[in-house]
């Protein structure tokens, strides 16, 4: 969900909750019991502490016979701890036209002991749509009345499951602490159902996955919350998860049940089946490689805007329709693409995949629910070395993002590059590892050329080419030129503080397969640092040396340093007549398995030379090697600041 | 700004045939569906210059039929940045006639499908369902004509009300806006000319025309003109038939007399039931001390319902309305409407002269005498004008943590509506903002360096005025927990990056003082090493002025919250063996807006301060005054990164000359 409009359904509700209706009323039992529950001391033990503790989550997997609807019932137990905590008291669900969500109750249980129940009328619910992104989504928030800090808020619902997918994702580990949990099963005589753990929730010494009948009962331990750390990976990588799979008696909707990749494929093609017809008249103009002159086109004439309604969510539409409006969403733009390369002969596959920022796809739960994104698989005569390329069965492909407008044929976005994808083919499903591209590919150069004055004043030109996962080319073409000067403006004060930059331009800023160049001026009086007989230089301006990274010690989650990239600063400052250096930082060099840092300064002819590099390896740090990243931001950090000592030459 | 004020008017009627003959004649949208674009337009090309960038719209039409409301735009998509102006959303669910087409560059023509007008459900509470419609038009390419048309219910469709403002103005240049109302229309209109654009009024028929044209795309500033106060905009204010149609003047004193007077009037508390109260706070001989105690009785003893604080919950029920004061007393809790009018009877119970001022909310927008429209207006501060205070005083009821004589900064530096109750007239009424000292914060720093770059910092603070009521709100309504949560998450996320050890407040929830606070902390990278055994230290980046003002040049006016001072000093003890080496020299500028001066000296033993104040004496200013703050803040901003201090020791035995 767009985080602006989770925003408003909470600002929505919060407006709503200012005065609720409620009435006095018995909480349930299974309430009542989970007051009486013990929280283990260590959970209470984070730092910085939480504000509120699941005494008691309980959910259950339902189906029933005749319908073969699904259903996944919810109750839960929050003691609310501080009076930040009354926003965990806010519980949230959605559902679409496929799906529905019925709320049982929600009742809070104060401190004296009585109870009292919402008015479910007060429950708000927002449809989180826009013309450009129009989805039957609706998002429900709803908090029990008059909760304070020290009470206890409770809710029970029943979640109906999209009708074509029998399969539910359950989080066992959140960003509060859970002190007891249970998921349950509970199907009709005859039905089955397979579990799995995605990762192993704490204090847990069990089998990490299973099959088992109608009726079983999944106990967990206490689960600690779930930290929020910079650079961490997505939380949903972070949490232990039961992925479960409703299995019906054989024979009984079977459609709707996915044993293997090859079934996730299946359903899918039997999906897309309507958007397998001819674009219509070709609009695409002949070009030397028919696979770049048609995806280009996509590129740039079809408009992402999304239409996700009822099937509209997981079905394309004809290409002919999306031609005749020039928009649609990534289903939508590759299956045009596919129709087009199938006027030139060349085969095609539609690959569900999605972002690594929305976590990774477990390979060992074969389900739709784990993709939210559609790209194609280009087949190619024969290997091309490109960083998209991957191999299938079969001989070379060449990934391609048709809604990324602005990354070239022959290489996927960022946020793709080391995500999974499956590549959907007439006769089953090929689950497929997507390359990183190297540091050569995805790089940042910068270059700073400039001057010192003796009053102290830099002037520089400074070039900035980027690339690849780096690229940011998408980013300026959605600003106006006015909106790129001022953020550079912007920039150059963060980066030089008091300075002013001017003559924004910009090479290549339209032809995808070149490196972008944005070039720039700044002036920056005050840039010399005059301290007593001391004049200090800052040596790398416009430093490109990692952030450092949060709360090392006490840090739960691998460090995410994104993708394999490779990020340079030369510098070239002229030194003020008269002057030359008086010391000049020492060299720092930095390597460990995930990255590598250095920085050099030197002086020749009059000038001050420093050469920054800093280059990701190995995107995740693991939580194991800590301490050796903590060595390496220290030395990072004496190179980023590094300043030289300058002084009036000497008479000879 | 330009009031017309004869839409209220008690014109004969015509007769029906002939009004609704002219209404037909006139309907922007009927006379011709669409529009081919002309030659001229079909020239126009991206150009920044000329401040056209991404699209521009070629016509805006509008026009009220009293009971329904017609929109046409036509536009121009110059580069995919402008793809934007083709996306309609939040159109009245019973909007009708919802048409649209796009002709490409090319000439060809793509109309808007009505399957692919979209309805959504905008929120649903409470038994209500509000739904919109909107669309996004079909075929777009840079260089293309977009043009749609629909029809809302409503005086002025979705955005009707008793107050209804018409931007002349958007997010990209218009070359021609018209709107057009009926002559016989139970609103008056105020023409809101800015930035050059000029709207004017003629008569067309039976109907009022307000055009204006080559109106350029409205820009937003930081620390700008508030959101209701950007663009040139055409004001409509209901005419209720107490009021009738008559001029700003009338206007007001008729609803000063008829609904302002009256509803305070009306819910005044009788003094006989104030005496127990006014017995109980003590006599002072200084009437600004006698009145602060009637204040601070109201503030303390009286709960404010709308700003609960943090862990309390409304009563099992929900609150009771109060009637007036003598209910707000005898329940002990109202709204902050409630405790404005129990302090204006106890004022008057003890003696003192005051009036009630209306204000509007200065983070939205202004109120404008000149427009007659109650609902400008938003809030209510008290001024305690008796001849027996030096000069008037003011109080504000709108958060328990504000100390007598204080209003939030969205009431003060703007004009309210004074309202005398006794006379029940009103006039224009400027309500002034404390200067910057009585807003200001006072730091000590002392920062114990270690020899890599590393500091301990021990940060006490003094804080008044606004300053100070800035952070008691936030504690107030979201509790210290979780202000101490979100300072320790802040802490690590710092340009200097640190770990809060410990944060202590004096005086939290007693608004009449200053508002103390002290904080320990480690600091990473504070400092650096430099060739020669030296280390530098740039203290004031643990307190760095940010300067926002970075573009070359501003279109509109700068407005700060409030004026306020800060003074700041950092003593610097050197690590083991070190000794302070060099010191910067003294910098100040003065400019137009405000003064920022820094210095260093040497202090006991291996001690340096650094001493920085900075006073934004002036918070607001015309655009000719930009240079004046960019200069202050660029100032500020490089000297506190940038001014450093060196500590040397001798080289170790062996070790380079230092």
């Amino acid at each position: 969900m767009p985080r602006a409009s989770r925003f408003r359904v909470v600002a929505a509700a919060a407006l709503l909750f200012a005065a609720p209706a409620a009435r006095a009323a018995r909480a349930p039992d299974w309430v009542l019991r989970a007051r009486g529950t013990t929280v283990a001391p260590a959970l209470l033990e984070a730092r910085p502490a939480p504000d509120a503790v699941a005494l008691w989550s309980q959910r259950i997997v339902t189906a029933a016979a005749g319908s073969g609807s699904t259903r996944l019932y919810e109750r839960e137990a929050i003691r609310i701890l501080t009076a930040a905590g009354t926003s965990e008291g806010t519980f949230t669900a959605h559902y679409d036209d496929d799906s529905k969500v019925s709320v049982e109750g929600a009742w809070t249980l104060h401190a004296d002991g009585t109870a009292e129940e919402l008015d479910l009328d007060d429950a708000v619910t927002v449809q989180l749509a826009h013309p450009e992104y129009f989805t039957d989504e609706h998002q429900m928030a709803f908090r029990p009345p008059r909760l304070a800090p020290g009470e206890i808020a409770a809710y029970a619902l029943s979640r109906k499951s999209r009708r074509d997918v029998y399969q539910w994702l359950v989080p066992l580990q959140r960003t509060i602490p859970v002190a007891a949990q249970e998921v349950a099963i509970d199907l009709p005589d005859g039905w089955r159902h397979s579990w799995r753990l995605s990762r192993v929730p704490e204090g847990y010494a069990g089998a990490l996955s299973g099959e088992g009948g109608a009726k079983a009962s999944y106990p967990f331990g206490p689960q600690r919350g779930l930290p929020s750390e910079d650079a961490a990976p997505p939380s949903v990588d972070l949490a232990a998860t039961m992925e479960i799979s409703v299995l019906p008696p054989a024979g009984e909707f079977s459609q709707f049940a996915f044993r293997s990749w090859n079934d996730v494929a299946a359903w899918f093609q039997r999906k897309s089946l309507p958007a397998r017809r001819d674009a219509g008249t070709d609009p695409v103009a002949a070009g030397a490689d028919p696979r770049l002159a048609a995806a280009t086109w996509v590129q740039e004439k079809i408009r992402y805007v999304a239409v996700e309604v009822g099937e509209g969510g997981y079905v394309p539409r004809e290409p002919a329709l999306v031609t005749r409006r020039l928009y649609g969403d990534c289903k939508d733009k590759s299956f045009l693409l596919l129709a087009l390369l199938g006027k030139r002969g060349i085969e095609a596959f539609p690959v569900l995949t999605r972002a690594r920022s929305a976590g990774w796809i477990d390979p060992e739960f074969p389900s739709p629910i784990q993709f939210n994104h559609l790209i194609l698989a280009v087949r190619v005569p024969a290997k091309t070395g490109l960083p998209a390329e991957i191999m299938l069965s079969d001989g070379p492909a060449v990934l391609f993002d048709a809604t990324d407008a602005w990354t070239p044929w022959g290489r996927i976005p960022g946020e793709l590059q080391g995500s999974r994808g499956l590549v959907v083919r007439a006769n089953g499903g090929e689950l497929m590892d997507f390359p990183f591209a190297p540091p050569t590919v995805n790089r940042m150069e910068r270059v700073v050329e400039g001057s010192l004055s003796e009053t102290g004043s830099l002037t520089a030109e400074v070039v900035e080419k980027t690339d690849g996962a780096l690229g940011e080319r998408a980013l300026y073409q959605s600003w106006t030129p006015q909106q790129r000067t001022d953020v550079f403006a912007g920039y150059a004060a963060d980066h030089v503080t008091g300075s002013r930059a001017s003559d924004v331009s910009f090479s290549h800023l339209e032809e995808r397969s070149t490196p972008m160049e944005a070039r720039f001026k700044i002036s920056a009086p005050g840039f010399l640092r005059r301290t007593g007989g001391l004049v200090l230089l800052p040596v790398t301006p416009f430093s490109v040396a990692p952030d450092r990274v949060l709360r090392g010690g006490e840090r739960r989650s691998p460090i995410n340093l994104g993708v394999p990239a490779r990020y340079e600063l030369k510098t070239r400052l002229k030194l003020p007549y008269g002057h030359v250096s008086d010391g000049l930082p020492d060299p720092v060099e930095a390597e460990n398995a995930w990255a590598l840092y250095r920085l050099v300064v030197t002086e020749e002819a009059g000038h001050i030379l420093a050469r920054e590099l800093y280059e990701v390896r190995k995107p995740l740090v693991p939580t194991s090697e800590l301490a050796a990243w903590k060595s390496f931001e220290a030395a990072v950090a004496k190179g980023s600041g590094a300043r030289a000592v300058i002084m009036t030459k000497p008479a000879s | 700004v330009a009031t017309n004020l004869d839409r209220g008017g008690r014109r004969p009627a015509v007769r029906l045939l002939l009004l609704v003959c002219l209404q037909l004649a006139a309907l922007p949208a009927a006379a011709a569906k669409w529009k081919d674009p002309t030659p001229a337009e079909k020239q126009i090309v991206e150009d920044a210059s000329k401040g056209l960038v991404g699209a521009v719209y070629l016509e805006k039409e509008s026009e009220s039929l009293g009971d329904r409301y017609r929109v046409y735009v036509r536009a121009k998509i110059l580069s995919t940045t402008g793809y934007d102006v083709a996306t309609v959303d939040s159109i009245a669910q019973d909007a009708r006639a919802i048409e649209g087409r796009t002709v490409g560059p090319t000439g060809k023509v793509t109309e808007l499908a009505k399957k692919d007008v979209m309805s959504r459900t905008v929120l649903k509470a409470a038994g209500w369902t509000i739904k919109r419609k909107g669309f996004t038009m079909p075929a777009l390419e840079p260089g293309c004509f977009i043009e749609y048309s629909y029809e809302e219910p409503g005086a002025f469709g979705s955005e009707s009300g008793f107050h209804t403002e018409i931007l002349f103005q958007d997010r990209y240049p218009v070359l021609r806006q018209e709107v057009r109302t009926p002559r016989q229309f139970p609103f008056s209109s105020t023409m809101r000319n800015m930035k050059g654009v000029q709207i004017k009024l003629s008569e067309e028929g039976n109907r009022f025309l307000y055009s204006a044209s080559d109106a350029p795309a409205v820009v937003v500033e930081p620390y700008g003109l508030p959101p209701g106060e950007r663009a040139a905009s055409l004001v409509f204010g209901y005419v209720f038939s107490e009021i009738g149609g008559v001029g700003p003047e009338e206007y007001w004193a008729k609803v000063t007399e008829l609904a302002l007077a009256e509803t305070v009037s009306s819910e005044m508390a009788k003094p006989s039931k104030l005496q127990k109260v006014l017995a109980g706070i003590p006599p002072a001989t200084d009437p600004a001390e006698r009145i602060g105690g009637l204040y601070r009785w109201v503030q303390t003893n009286i709960k404010n319902r709308e700003v609960l604080k943090a862990g309390e919950t409304e009563p099992r029920g929900g609150w009771k309305p109060n009637d007036d004061a003598a209910d707000t007393l005898s329940r002990g809790s109202g709204t902050s409407a409630d405790l404005t009018i129990l302090f204006l009877s106890l004022l008057r119970a003890d003696g003192w002269k005051s009036r009630v001022v209306y204000t509007a909310d200065r983070e939205y927008r202004y109120f404008r005498p000149e427009i007659p429209s109650v609902f400008q207006l938003s809030g209510i501060v008290v001024e305690i004008s008796d001849a027996r205070l030096k000069n008037p005083m003011y109080a504000s009821f709108e958060h328990p943590m504000l100390p007598f004589g204080l209003l939030p900064w969205n009431r003060i530096g703007v004009t309210g509506w004074a309202v005398d109750l006794e006379k029940k007239s009103g006039t224009a009424q400027p309500i002034p903002g404390p200067p910057a000292e009585q807003s200001a914060v006072h730091t000590v720093w002392k920062i114990r360096m270690d020899e890599n770059g590393d500091g301990r910092v021990e940060r006490a603070r003094r804080m008044s005025g606004l300053r100070a009521f800035e952070i008691r709100a936030p504690i107030w309504s979201e509790g210290l927990d979780t202000w101490e949560k979100q300072a320790r998450e802040g802490y690590p996320k710092d340009p200097i990056p640190g770990e809060l050890e410990s944060l202590r407040f004096e005086n939290l929830e007693a608004p009449e003082k200053e508002l103390l606070d002290t904080a320990i902390s480690m600091r990473k990278g504070l400092g650096a090493s430099l060739p020669g055994f030296r280390l530098t230290v740039t203290p004031v980046r643990l307190a760095a002025m940010r300067n926002v003002f970075v573009k070359s040049s501003r279109d509109e006016s700068i407005q700060f919250p409030f004026p306020f001072v800060y003074e700041d000093a950092f003593e610097i003890e050197a690590p083991e063996g070190f000794a302070p080496d060099t010191l910067p020299d003294p910098a100040e500028r003065k400019t137009a807006a405000g003064i920022y001066r820094i210095s260093a000296e040497k202090g006991e033993g291996a001690r340096i301060t650094v001493r920085r104040r900075f006073e934004l004496l002036r918070p607001s200013g015309g655009r000719e005054m930009y240079g004046a703050f960019r200069t202050l803040f660029e100032t500020a901003e490089r000297e506190d990164e940038g001014y450093t201090v060196v500590f040397r020791k001798p080289a170790p035995a062996g070790g380079k000359k230092p």
